[in-house]
């Protein structure tokens, strides 16, 4: 059996062989050695250059208390008009002159912006255009309150409970809510904007009373990086020299703040300088494709959101740090508040911590907004309102997603659709991963592979379900790729210093990259997903965004070289964290635009910044088969969720590695109850399609997904309250308990809105749990039904085939219990509404509907409801208009039934059940027949419901 | 059980269909924007014949099939569940555990579940539209095309049956000779090697005999000769086994490297695996030079090596089954050369005695010896050729021996041997596997069990396990490998048809019935 390289000639007797053996075990062993991620790849902030030096800076203030901020405001240079307060800095070190502006904002927000007043040449300020919706207006619901010569104060917002104090001498901006001061700026002194100078001008700060050599020798050290950077041997080439940004935020009374994602870390976030269970590294953001991530690190990820909130009892604060160059982020928490704050906060003997952040970016100017609550849900709402809400997706989006890289062919995607239908496991969306190009050239298709894309599509979409693609930025270097011939003849690409193409390493080999910042690019872009560019694409094709931060194999940190040159001349330090949303946006809107009428987009992007919640979902990137991966999913998602993100997921089973039997079942539970729901897998992992496992483990899976199938009126109608309000659709226990201090780090389990309490198993072999109940409420096992005994901290069974999960008493939520093949097969089934009664005997809920493809709801064509339940009635009614002959939406499921009503806690059992409608004059009371289960519920009712309709407003009454 | 269908009254069953079209033509009537309010169903909708008698009303009351309740007759399909079982709702999807059955008139009846019926899909198993009647979509009765397809169909797998089977006897038949043949060889080659272990002890003892009449210094030396030689002769034979063996070790490192250049995650950048990707690159370039260059090399080598340890130019004795080489006649020639300059020189060192002894051995001593190895070598040859039948014998060709006309039938893959890869690109070929087992079916009496391969064990995927193919066999005319794919790395999937998989229709009526017994439980 002679097998094996037909090629090489093998002689009978060689004694070189052993040698050569000899050198291939080298070769093997020493490849094998292979570690997750290669911390060594990726910046510390000591090997940052401005970070480093802003960090010494910090220092320095720090350890030497009679040193404070150089700047101050300059004599009467404050002018306040039309909501806007602005004046001069200067910078007693330098004597450079600095103009800040104060915006109080309509949203209960203030805006500050910091530039040099007359820089070498403009500073980058266009974070601002791709972060916000629009130019936030301002109020005029504003007064100057009288105070001292050094101190600029006024309240603001129609009840004046806001306020802003400036300090003139040092610099100083106090916001206070109530009286009570909650968020601070420079208030330890780091502000510092390195202004743009000539390479032979002074360095960073004046050093004129330096104390000791050994200092003397370190701001050398720190002046290093002024003018040219290496890091692993890739020079950045930094013509501007430095230009970073600093500036401390604290928090006064504060113990926990939260969001900055993206991180595989904690909710809560830790503590950067020092303290129990800190990082030695600030938090950091910067856009990075980072291989095998490992969890609990401050190491920057795929996406950032510059977005801080803090959160104690009584109130909340947030800022948005607007910048997209390289930031760095530490946090310090004071047990004692230096700052004469503590006796204001009358907490008496309970000294609150404090917390401090210094924010620290490459570039750009200082554009900081201030979120002043008093709620959470205040400052999502103000927070959404600046940065726009969540899309509402398609109602597919948020059901199943199958994906794996690779579904090979044609004939595998009909085999893995067909599996589906006979395990009888509901699915909605097929996705294909960079195989299916031809050569990973994107918006093509491997014809052997994938000959009739059209047909292939059309049949999954006889079932309801749709495709997604794949569909990078790095752009195959190639003139006979039509997509790389059409940027180039545009001049689309981004470039070298020099003004030459710049040419990168990604999968299709030596690619370039298409300038997104660029309108033409934007407008390019979005035409190519027409159905008559995109080739073999249909309706029901959607799109991947991966690789957007950039990744590029051969780049510094795996990622874009800074001193690249972006339209309008920018370098691409300035904008590398816009890079992914820039990308997003195009691809988006491209798919919007391929329709007439328009349909809603579907795309998934790895990369993400503030504001990507306009164009779709994000995923956590590239995780780990392994439990703390599972583990960390929770948190990450939260923490993305609060910083305005919603739509969010975790891949199920984690992307790299072979997840076991246990392991997989137990993602299946946890991504059933996350917002963007999608297993996938690395194409080295063996296959792992939900019926490949067996009874009993496929028959968990297939009730966890059917699960979600029956509870997608509840995820729709939440993913409606984000697209308004801002809402998250996980929610972290503090928002939803926050006066409760026991829930403010937790992040082991959330809420699904504010009715589901989730707790996901991330242990192996673990069968229960410890749970925590806030309050005096009443919970139900979801699964059960049964009243959970006990409140506070309460031990759970959860055996391998279920995740623990309660309904909140007090709560209505809408369900569909005719699981079918995919959600579109669903749209006109009837519904179940599960009432759980609070103590009180009381609860409420809602459901939102549409077609859940177009923007039809826009004008009017949906229908949404809020249920009521109190004094033994229950009440449908709407909130906003249904028999309009015009809500066409109304009319196409004008036959649709409530079928079934459970309703639990009832004290005293119903004798008679009778529905009515409301404000018809007919006569059309009848009587409901209910059964009263026998098994031991939560003293349930189950009403038959045979003829409540859903767009009709109706009360059932319990006699 | 018997399948059977249209046995029952042709009158009821149109009356069932007429409700049924009469309420769809009600049905769509209403049904202009919105989706068709499904009042008053038939109590049938959705039932089988079979059971068409116990939906029959019998008061105002009505039990679920499986006893669990009591209910209105009106609540049969209702559109609400009821019943545990299901049994209420044989017609709408209320319950998630009933079957719609789908009359097909024309064509087979069939069931879907309930989750498919009013689901917007025309299911393919529904042929007469019935499972889609809330007016969302409108299908089409399509059972009389249906069936006129499905007899083809029917006729045409019968025809590919008929043919696979007759083939597949033929097969069986040359099994069975195979069989027969190799039962035969066994036994006449087990006879034959008690004859030549009888032959071995005789002529060794005839040697022994002629050895020990010999004088004890002559004989010391070509005895103590003949001890080194036989040595001499094992190491080469086993340095001959180490030098394949690491060969077939180099062949397997570099297909690992290969595989790792071709496959390895180029998103990580990871310094070791760049270093040895290049000097992978490297050394093979190093290597096939060396490879054309060794000939000459060789020479020396060989000669360095013999001048050490091996004492006189019988090497080529050891058996080759070519010609001498250009090495080996040149290396013979080095030492005739020697030998003869040392005679020249009467320089007959030890060695040279050695060496020369043996062929100063008396002819009668060197034809006792070689009869004696020549028996050796004959029992020998006898014993392998009896270990390759055996394992023949052993080798699981089916039920009826029905794979054994296939053994050695080469594709790229090699029936009960390896499967491989061959690369169109480079000629370069890479082990998939070789056969394990069977594994259609837990049982080996299950004719399934003989219609699935497992090959493994192939070379190690970079980064990943080990080769192997799934082999799934369906019956056909001829042996043919109809796809190859890899669902995951490393991991390939085979489709083949062939004759020998074709069961013959009685098995297959059984399967059939099995099935649909099943369906009805």
């Amino acid at each position: 059996m002679k097998l094996l390289f037909g090629n090489l000639k093998f002689s009978k007797e060689s004694v070189k062989t052993k040698f050569y053996l000899f050198y291939l075990l080298y070769f093997i062993v020493s490849a094998l050695v292979v570690t997750a991620v290669k911390r060594q790849d990726f910046k510390t902030c000591e090997q940052s250059s401005f970070c480093k030096r802003n960090r010494a800076y910090a220092d320095k203030l720090t350890a030497n208390h009679s040193l404070i901020s150089p700047y101050s405001v300059i004599q009467d240079s404050i002018i306040i008009k039309d909501g806007i307060i602005s004046g001069d800095l200067i910078n007693s070190e330098n004597n450079l002159i600095f103009i800040f502006e104060l915006h109080l904002l309509e949203i209960g927000a203030a805006r500050i912006r910091i530039n040099e007043k007359n820089p070498l040449k403009p500073r980058y300020d266009k974070a601002k255009d791709w972060a916000l919706i629009q130019d936030p207006s301002y109020t005029l619901e504003y007064t100057l309150i009288p105070s001292k010569p050094d101190v600029t104060s006024l309240s603001f917002g129609k009840e004046r409970k806001q306020a802003v104090s400036i300090y003139h001498s040092p610099f100083r901006v106090e916001f206070l809510v109530n009286d009570v001061p909650i968020i601070t700026l420079n208030d330890r002194g780091f502000l510092n904007i390195e202004h743009l100078r000539k390479q032979d001008a002074p360095g960073l700060v004046d050093q004129s009373n330096s104390e000791n050599d050994q200092v003397i020798e370190d701001e050398n050290d720190l002046d290093k990086g002024l003018w040219k950077e290496t890091f692993n041997g890739k020079e950045d080439s930094k013509p501007n020299g430095p230009e970073s940004i600093g500036l401390d935020i604290s928090f006064p009374g504060f113990s926990h703040v939260y969001g900055i994602p993206e991180h595989a870390s904690s909710l809560s976030l830790k503590e950067t300088r020092g303290g129990d269970d800190s990082y030695s590294d600030p938090y950091r953001l910067y856009n990075l494709d980072v291989f095998e991530y490992e969890v609990d690190n401050p190491m920057a990820l795929y996406g950032s959101i510059p977005f801080m909130m803090a959160h104690r009892k009584g109130a909340s604060a947030a800022v948005l740090w607007l910048n997209a160059a390289e930031t760095w982020i530490d946090i310090t928490k004071n047990k004692e508040d230096k700052h004469r704050l503590s006796s204001l906060l009358g907490f008496g003997k309970l000294t609150p911590t404090s917390t401090s952040t210094h924010w620290i970016s490459e570039s750009g100017v200082i554009d900081v907004f201030a979120f002043l609550g008093p709620t959470t849900s205040d400052i999502f709402y103000q927070y959404g309102l600046l940065t726009g809400f969540t899309a509402l997706p398609q109602s597919f989006a948020i059901a199943y997603h199958q994906c794996r890289w690779n579904y090979l062919n044609q004939e595998d995607v009909a085999e893995v659709d067909e599996s589906f239908d006979k395990y009888d496991i509901p699915y909605d969306v097929i996705w294909l991963d960079i195989e299916h190009t031809d050569g990973k050239k994107y918006f093509t298709w491997d014809t052997v592979k994938f000959p009739t894309p059209e047909k292939m599509q059309t049949n999954i979409g006889i079932k309801g379900r749709k495709m997604v693609t794949i569909v990078d930025p790095h752009i195959k270097i190639d003139d006979n790729y039509y997509i790389y011939k059409e940027a180039k003849d545009l001049d689309l690409f981004v470039k070298e210093p020099d003004g030459r193409i710049y040419d990168g390493w990604c999968w299709p080999g030596s690619s370039s990259w298409v300038d997104f910042t660029n309108p033409s690019a934007q407008e390019w872009l979005i035409k190519k997903f027409a159905f008559d560019q995109y080739k073999g694409s249909t309706e029901h094709l959607f799109t991947w965004n991966d690789m957007n931060e950039p990744s590029i194999f051969s780049g510094p940190e795996i990622t874009m070289p800074k001193d690249l040159i972006h339209h309008g001349g920018w370098e691409h330090r300035n904008l590398h964290n816009l890079y992914g949303i820039a990308y997003h946006s195009a691809t988006s809107k491209g798919l919007i635009n391929r329709s007439n009428p328009p349909r809603r987009p579907f795309v998934l992007s790895r990369a993400f910044f503030a504001g990507s919640q306009r164009y779709g979902a994000i995923w956590t990137g590239d995780n780990f088969a392994k439990w703390d991966h599972l583990a960390i999913a929770t948190p990450m998602l939260l923490t993305i969720g609060i910083s305005g993100l919603p739509f969010s997921g975790a891949d199920v089973g984690g992307f790299f590695g072979n997840p076991d039997t246990e392991l997989l079942v137990r993602w299946y539970q946890a991504g059933a109850f996350q917002p963007f729901f999608r297993a996938h897998a690395h194409i080295d992992t063996k296959r792992r399609e939900p019926w490949l496992f067996g009874d009993p483990y496929t028959g968990y899976i297939r009730d966890i997904i059917r699960e979600r199938y029956a509870l997608l009126p509840l995820w729709y109608t939440l993913f409606h309250e984000a697209s308004t309000t801002g809402m998250p659709i996980i929610r972290p226990m503090f928002t939803v308990y926050p006066e409760d201090e026991e829930t403010y780090a937790m992040d082991d389990q959330f809420f699904v809105g504010n009715s589901l309490l989730v707790k996901p198993i991330v242990n192996e072999g673990q069968t229960s749990t410890e749970v925590y109940f806030p309050g005096n409420e009443i919970f139900y096992d979801y699964f059960t039904l049964k009243k959970v005994q006990g409140s506070g901290k309460v031990q759970i069974e959860a055996p391998i085939n279920k995740i623990p999960v309660f309904l909140r008493g007090g709560n209505i939520i809408p369900k569909r219990q005719r699981i079918r093949r995919s959600s579109a097969a669903m749209r006109t089934d009837p519904f179940t509404l599960l009432v759980a009664l609070d103590k009180f005997g009381k609860a409420t809920g809602s459901l939102y509907l549409d077609d859940g493809e177009t923007y039809d709801y826009e004008k009017g064509h949906f229908i949404h409801l809020q249920f009521t339940f109190s004094k033994r009635k229950l009440i449908s009614k709407s909130l906003s208009v249904l028999n309009n002959d015009e809500n066409l939406y109304a009319q196409s499921i004008s036959s649709v039934r409530v079928e079934k009503i459970i309703v639990l806690g009832l004290d005293l059992k119903p004798k008679h059940i009778f529905a009515d409608c409301i404000d018809c004059s007919k006569n059309s009371k009848r009587e409901l027949q209910f059964g009263l289960p026998t098994t031991n519920l939560a003293n349930a009712v189950i009403i038959k419901g045979t003829d409540l309709l859903i767009t009709e407003e109706w009360v059932i009454e319990f006699s | 059980m018997a399948h059977t269908f249209s046995l029952i009254d042709p009158i009821k069953r149109s009356l069932t269909i007429h409700i049924l079209i009469l309420e769809l033509v009600i049905l769509s009537f209403f049904t202009l924007n919105a989706y068709a309010k499904v009042d008053n169903l038939s109590k049938l909708l959705g039932v089988e014949e079979s059971k068409a008698h116990l939906y029959e009303a019998k008061g105002p009351d009505w039990t679920c099939l499986d006893g669990s309740a009591t209910i209105p007759y009106e609540a049969i399909n209702d559109d609400f569940c009821d019943c545990a079982d299901g049994s209420d709702e044989p017609g709408t999807s209320a319950c998630p555990n009933s079957k719609f059955n789908c009359r097909n008139i024309g064509h087979i009846s069939s069931f879907i579940s309930s989750s498919r019926v009013n689901d917007g899909v025309c299911e393919p198993e529904c042929c007469d539209g019935s499972d889609e009647y809330d007016g969302k979509i409108k299908c089409p009765n399509i059972c009389k095309e249906t069936n006129a397809e499905y007899t083809k169909k029917l006729k045409e797998l019968e025809k590919l049956r008929a043919q696979g089977i007759r083939i597949k006897k033929e097969y069986i038949e040359k099994g069975r000779k195979i069989k027969t043949k190799n039962v035969a060889e066994l036994n006449r080659l087990e006879i034959e090697l008690k004859a030549a272990k009888i032959r071995v002890k005789e002529r060794e003892a005839a040697l022994k005999k002629i050895e020990d009449s010999k004088t004890d210094t002559e004989q010391l030396a070509p005895k103590g000769n003949r001890e080194r030689m036989k040595k001499i002769h094992e190491r080469i034979i086993a340095l001959k086994g180490d030098v394949t063996r690491l060969h077939e070790q180099i062949d397997t490192l570099l297909s690992i490297l290969k595989d790792m250049k071709n496959n390895h995650n180029q998103n990580y950048h990871d310094m070791a695996v760049k270093t040895a990707i290049k000097a992978y690159d490297e050394f093979l370039e190093e290597y096939n030079k060396d490879m054309e260059t060794e000939d000459g090399d060789e020479v020396e080598e060989n000669y360095e090596d013999t001048d050490d340890d091996i004492p006189d130019k019988e090497t080529p004795q050891i058996q080759e089954p070519s010609e001498p080489t250009y090495q080996e006649r040149f290396l013979e020639m080095l030492w005739e050369i020697k030998d003869g300059v040392l005679e020249l020189f009467g320089l007959q060192s030890k060695r040279y005695y050695s060496s020369s002894s043996s062929r100063d051995t008396p002819k009668e001593l060197t034809a006792a010896r070689d009869a004696f190895e020549e028996a050796e070598q004959e029992q020998k040859d006898i014993e392998n050729h009896i270990d390759e039948i055996k394992s023949k014998l052993s080798q699981d060709y089916g039920l009826e021996y029905e794979f054994a006309a296939l053994d050695k039938y080469t594709y790229s893959l090699c029936m009960f041997g390896s499967a491989t890869q061959k690369s169109n690109k480079d000629h370069s070929s890479t082990d998939l596997g070789n056969f394990a087992k069977w594994f259609g079916a837990e049982s080996s009496n299950d004719p399934r069990y003989y219609t699935r391969m497992l090959y493994e064990d192939g070379a190690r995927c970079w980064n990943g396990p080990a080769r192997s193919v799934k082999l799934y066999l369906e019956c056909g005319a001829d042996n043919q490998i109809l796809s190859v794919s890899e669902p995951e790395k490393c991991e390939y999937h085979m489709r083949m048809i062939s004759p020998a998989v074709c069961l013959d229709h009685n098995n297959d009526q059984n399967n059939h019935n099995n099935g649909h017994k099943h369906d009805e439980l």
